[in-house]
């Protein structure tokens, strides 16, 4: 799987994931990512530790409810099975796909 | 948004869920029943349900004493009463005990149809307002962290 798709699913999670809180909040949290964080939307799949901690520092103790939502939507996309922990964390989650679908040796990740 | 509502029927009268059932899934709700209180309860823990259908007369519970008991949700679960033997009174303790209407037994058919259909966009009204709040915490929290950041570079 070339790296640019993977990132495209990702970010794809991450709309979905985004979206959960409703428009205006996603429009909200991508806008603000840029202007203050200064992460563009599709950089975040480069810079996951960025967005996570951005997500940390907007909604505190709520950030892993939201990073948990992105992290199901995107196994879901890749056809795997989420497994659910008690602190969802997204840059391990993202981690362990990646892993695991190279493990399964069906696609290869161009890195 | 409507016809994917999720609605929980709450009455121990077999045939009366069954005819709402068939009533509402032909609409293109998605339904599910619970015959006595605490099967409705344990269902709204495990489950969201936009809209309660809830008769007075439970076996183990009055309806109206349910609307307290029942899980509160974001968006807020809609409760509509339904009762076969209407009074005042049963009117004026259901909307205190927080139900958002009542329907009479017999079933007037359109009426119950029309009466989910308004509660749904009055619940789909406060969901968009719940996000434009989400939206102006994000705002303000952000501003926030921007001055803390001045603060710090200020600092430095």
């Amino acid at each position: 799987m070339p790296q640019d798709h993977f990132a495209k699913v990702l970010l794809a999670a991450i709309d979905e994931g985004l979206s959960s809180l409703g428009d205006s909040p996603r429009q909200a949290i991508l806008y603000h990512l840029e202007a203050s964080f200064q992460l563009k939307k599709n950089d975040i799949p480069k810079n996951l530790t960025g967005f996570k901690q951005a997500l940390e520092r907007i909604f505190g103790a709520g950030a892993p409810y939201i990073e948990k939502i992105i992290a199901q939507s995107f196994y879901a996309k890749l056809g795997l099975d989420f497994q659910e922990v008690q602190d969802t964390d997204l840059v391990l989650s993202v981690s362990n796909a990646k892993r695991r679908i190279v493990h399964a040796g069906e696609v290869k990740i161009d890195e | 948004m409507s016809r994917n509502a999720r609605v929980l029927v709450v009455d121990d009268d077999e045939n009366i869920r069954k005819v709402v059932i068939a009533i509402l899934e032909d609409e293109g709700y998605i339904v599910e029943s619970a015959a006595t209180a605490k099967e409705a309860i344990e269902k709204s823990k495990r489950k969201f349900f936009n809209i309660a259908l809830i008769d007075i007369r439970l076996p183990d519970m009055e309806g109206i004493e349910l609307l307290t008991k029942i899980k509160d949700t974001t968006p807020r679960m809609r409760k509509i009463i339904v009762t076969g033997y209407p009074t005042l009174q049963n009117a004026v303790d259901a909307v205190n005990k927080g139900a958002d209407a009542y329907i009479v037994k017999p079933f007037d058919v359109k009426n119950v149809l029309k009466t989910i259909y308004e509660q749904l966009n009055r619940q789909e009204a406060e969901k968009k307002y719940s996000q434009d709040r989400v939206a102006d915490f994000i705002q303000a929290r952000v501003r926030e962290l921007d001055i803390e950041n001045d603060i710090a570079q200020k600092g430095k």
